[in-house]
């Protein structure tokens, strides 16, 4: 019957995060990491900043015992009597950790910020999988692993199925995010916040538990025009989304050019301390398109190449 | 503007109070952000401190107007509005056969009827109509409003001949009766005016008579009369009028049982009425007189009569031996006897004659119809208290007066007579001395006459007295004969016999109409169709009489069509305060209320459109 399916109710089923065909073209692209990153050496893909022994060699050390004699200088013993080993350049792999602020507040404005968040986290944690990367997502009011640490392309899969479940909490506390990835790895890696930063986040602080060159810190700022350009008018009681708190306002336009001023020092500033820690920072609105708009931005911002 | 219900008007204290709850209420909107983290960056607190003051918002604006719409709505009003007058018309029809003179290829009820659709079609508002049939019996045919419009006019088209002559008068009474206290009352006459003008001084509603119709020749039949002789010769007499002005020569053709007899060549001058008469040999039940009048109104141009429309009284003798009795009976042409002993008679044997003489003999019941009980025995269904020496001299009672006057009842030797104990139902009519004679009486379906004499050589017998008192008992028993026509319109007051228990009316065109009939009371019949009708008695599922009742159109009165009143308008006196239309007030309260219900599903949808601004 044509009526048939008229009361039926909607699939809840979300929409996937990406299609396909992106995913190919992303897999084109890699995570800007930084050569002083210590990783898993011949694993990835990422140049490591030991030189270790290798075929394609820049550069010779005198044979230690324990050295494979494979990269033993055949030629210059030959010449000179001298076991010297040949050292060049090997790759490594990175640990990359995403940190997913699920904060209420992540959850407000349209588009939704927290669905935008959640895909760049696929987005990047598919880029380092497909590069033979570890990769850790940590999300939750009191951040956990949703998912890894996990390796290889075929783990792409839990990645994406991992993120769609992540529902927003009350909020999100990034510096004890921090301080877990640091304790679950010594060696470093790469981590990336994918934040509003609306909850305080002291820069310093997180630069002393993920310090250079061990770490490197890129914060992806997640902005909507509810924030930049607020629709509001008259007489309101603001209700902060996350603590409750009540703030009465009277709204003019004076009133709303003082707040976009006071939002546009609060970017500077944000801005400002990453640069002064040595962490990588990219403010991202939240009605650009992923591919056409945020991906070029991040390859401009140097966070992908 | 006037309000029904003033003190509803405290209602309209829910304004102040809206007022109050509005300036409670008008806290600001609350609205979430997603951190208060850059609000606290800019220096609000200045404005956040503003003397809090009401605000005229839309919000408060359309709940101030709902409640002041519900409160006034509360309070009935009323607004009388120019153009909402409502007028009340009375149409009165006349449905004289004389309406039915055919001039311009249609009649004059027709065009009356289609004058009467145009005034129901003119109708607005609250106005209302009433019809009434103006004919020999004025009635209310129908009324109503705007809405009953289609069924006015479905009424208006069943609409026919009513009958012979109009009552105007009465129909103005009804239509007065009607307009009392109505606003903007007024009475249209649609009539040809072929009657006298009516007295219309009395009445206090603006008169307007619409006449419809022209001078018209027409030939009609006005009489036809026939009666029987002795030597079954019949003796027809009639009369013909010529309302025209110019003289009429045309056939008549005289017919009896449908039996074409002779035809005439007639000549009428102008306005001229002539008598004619035949006699012709009968015997015959019906004459038929056509003329050909070559008019607009065939229907007067036609007459018939029965010529005898005595209904034969079927009579069953229950006596061992009765001759003077016998004698007196078949003295009676339209009498016929059946004679039975009584120790043969049942009751049953009663059912198939109209009357039933019981002499010295009573059964255990009552049989139905007429019953003629003589010389009552003892120990039967009356208490015979013995015999007694009857004086001379008779008394009549004022009941006996119709059946006993002119009967020389005096100087008889009544013998000894019935003493009996009349029971309630019974009446004496004649006494001798104390002792009740002759006795009359009805119960359940029997008429019961009870002479308390023995007519064995009795002197009575003997007297010409004798007779004739048969003869009255028997018709007095029997019911009364039909006419030998009537009049179309005219009501017939149908006497049946008592047997019956249903009377079946088929009237010319072939409708039947069955009434159930109350013992003794007569039927009501309104004939209005020319032609004749067939009346029937029921006896349960028994025939027991059947007859034919010639109804005629014509009478001398209604033979000239020609109007005699004009159209015009009779304004009532000045006095009067009823002619005035007057505007009905217009209740208004339903309207406030919409408009109410409108403003909320606009608040409703201004407070759905807020909503969804703040969610985003």
């Amino acid at each position: 019957m044509w009526f048939a399916t008229i009361f039926r109710r909607k699939s809840s089923t979300p929409p996937p995060l990406f299609d396909e065909a992106f995913l190919r073209r992303l897999e084109r692209l890699s995570l800007q990491a930084q050569r002083t990153l210590r990783g898993t050496p011949i694993i990835g893909r990422y140049p490591g900043r030991q030189p270790m022994p290798a075929t394609i060699f820049n550069d010779h050390r005198p044979y230690v015992p324990g050295d494979d004699p494979r990269y033993l200088d055949w030629n210059v013993y030959a010449r000179q009597e001298q076991l010297l080993v040949r050292l060049g350049e090997t790759e490594q792999d990175v640990a990359v950790s995403v940190i997913l602020d699920t904060s209420r507040s992540m959850a407000m404005g349209e588009p939704d910020r927290l669905r935008l968040a959640i895909q760049l986290s696929g987005a990047i944690g598919y880029l380092a999988l497909a590069h033979g990367d570890r990769v850790s997502v940590l999300a939750g009011d009191r951040p956990s692993l949703v998912f890894g640490p996990a390796r290889g392309k075929m783990q792409a899969v839990k990645l994406f199925t991992a993120l769609r479940e992540v529902t927003p909490t009350l909020r999100t506390d990034l510096v004890q995010a921090a301080q877990q990835i640091a304790q679950r790895s010594s060696r470093g890696g790469l981590v990336l916040f994918l934040s509003d930063l609306l909850t305080a986040m002291p820069m310093e602080q997180l630069a002393q538990i993920l310090p250079a060159p061990r770490w490197q810190v890129m914060v992806l700022h997640l902005l909507s025009r509810t924030e930049t350009a607020p629709n509001l008018q008259g007489p309101l009681e603001l209700v902060d989304s996350e603590t409750g708190e009540r703030m009465e306002a009277d709204l003019d336009a004076e009133t709303l050019a003082a707040y976009r001023t006071a939002v546009q020092n609060w970017r500077s500033a944000i801005a400002r301390h990453c640069s002064a820690y040595g962490i990588s920072y990219a403010s991202i609105m939240t009605d650009w398109v992923i591919e056409r708009q945020i991906i070029p931005f991040l390859r401009v911002r140097r966070f992908l190449t | 503007m006037t309000l029904l219900a003033p003190l509803a008007l405290l209602s309209l204290l829910t304004l102040p109070i809206i007022v109050v709850l509005h300036m409670i209420q008008s806290r600001r909107r609350r609205v979430e952000v997603p951190s208060l983290l850059l609000w606290r960056q800019i220096p609000l607190q200045a404005t956040a401190r503003r003397r809090r003051r009401l605000r005229l918002t839309l919000l408060l604006l359309l709940h101030l107007l709902v409640a002041s719409l519900i409160g006034v709505a509360l309070a009935q009003p009323e607004i009388t509005l120019p153009w909402t007058s409502a007028r009340t018309r009375a149409i009165i029809i006349d449905t004289s056969t004389s309406m039915a003179l055919v001039e311009g290829g249609s009649s004059r009820l027709e065009r009356a009827r289609q004058r009467a659709a145009v005034l129901i079609g003119e109708m607005r508002g609250a106005d209302q109509v009433a019809l009434i049939g103006a004919g020999p019996q004025p009635r209310l045919i129908d009324r109503g409003h705007v809405a009953d419009s289609a069924r006015l006019l479905g009424t208006l088209t069943a609409l026919d001949v009513e009958g012979s002559g109009s009552d105007l008068v009465s129909a103005f009474t009804i239509a007065e009766t009607l307009l009392l206290d109505q606003p903007g009352a007024e009475i249209f006459v649609l009539t040809d005016g072929a009657l006298s003008p009516p007295n219309v001084s009395n009445i206090r509603f603006p008169i307007h008579i619409e006449v419809i119709g022209t001078e018209q020749p027409n030939r009609a039949v006005a009489t036809l009369a026939a009666r029987t002789d002795a030597a079954q010769a019949i003796h027809i007499y009639a009369r013909l009028v010529n309302a025209g002005n110019r003289l009429f020569r045309g056939p008549v053709q005289l017919w009896l049982d449908d039996q074409l007899q002779l035809t005439e060549q007639v000549s009428m001058q102008a306005g001229a009425v002539l008598e004619l008469s035949w006699t012709l040999r009968g015997p015959s039940q019906q004459v038929r007189l056509e003329l050909d009048g070559a008019d607009g109104l065939p229907l007067d141009d036609t007459a018939t009569v029965v010529v005898n429309n005595r209904r034969p009284i079927r009579v069953l003798l229950v006596a061992d031996d009765s001759p003077a009795l016998m004698r007196a009976l078949q003295a009676m042409p339209e009498v016929e006897v059946t004679t039975v002993s009584p120790t043969d008679y049942v009751l049953e044997q009663s059912a198939t004659v109209e009357v039933t003489i019981l002499v010295d003999t009573l059964p255990a019941r009552w049989p139905a119809g007429g019953v003629l009980v003589i010389n009552p025995p003892a120990g039967s269904l009356l208490d015979v208290r013995g015999t007694t020496a009857a004086v001379p001299t008779i008394t009549l009672t004022p009941a006996g007066e119709t059946l006993l006057r002119d009967i020389n009842l005096s100087g008889i030797d009544w013998g000894s007579i019935t003493i009996i104990e009349p029971p309630d139902w019974l009446t004496p009519l004649a006494f001798s001395g104390t002792q009740p004679l002759i006795l009359r009486g009805r119960v359940e379906r029997s008429d019961i006459t009870v002479w308390n004499v023995d007519l064995t050589d009795h002197p009575l017998t003997r007297r010409l007295a004798f007779p004739l008192l048969v003869a009255r008992t028997m018709r007095s028993l029997a019911p009364p004969p039909l006419p030998a026509a009537v009049t179309a319109g005219e009501t017939l007051l149908y006497q049946a016999d008592l047997r019956t228990t249903q009377l079946e009316i088929i009237a010319p065109n072939g409708i039947r109409d069955v009434v159930e009939v109350q013992p003794a009371l007569p039927v009501a019949i309104t004939l209005t169709q020319t032609g004749l009708y067939r009346i029937r008695e029921w006896a349960n599922e028994q025939t027991i009489h059947e007859a034919h009742l010639p109804v005629n159109a014509s009478t001398l009165a209604e033979a000239d069509p020609t109007p005699r009143m004009s159209s015009t308008t009779i304004s009532p006196p000045v006095t009067s305060t009823q002619t005035e239309p007057i505007a009905t007030p217009q209740p208004l309260w339903s309207w406030l209320m919409m408009i109410a219900i409108l403003i909320l599903v606009i608040e409703w949808l201004y407070i759905q459109r807020q909503s969804v601004q703040e969610v985003r």
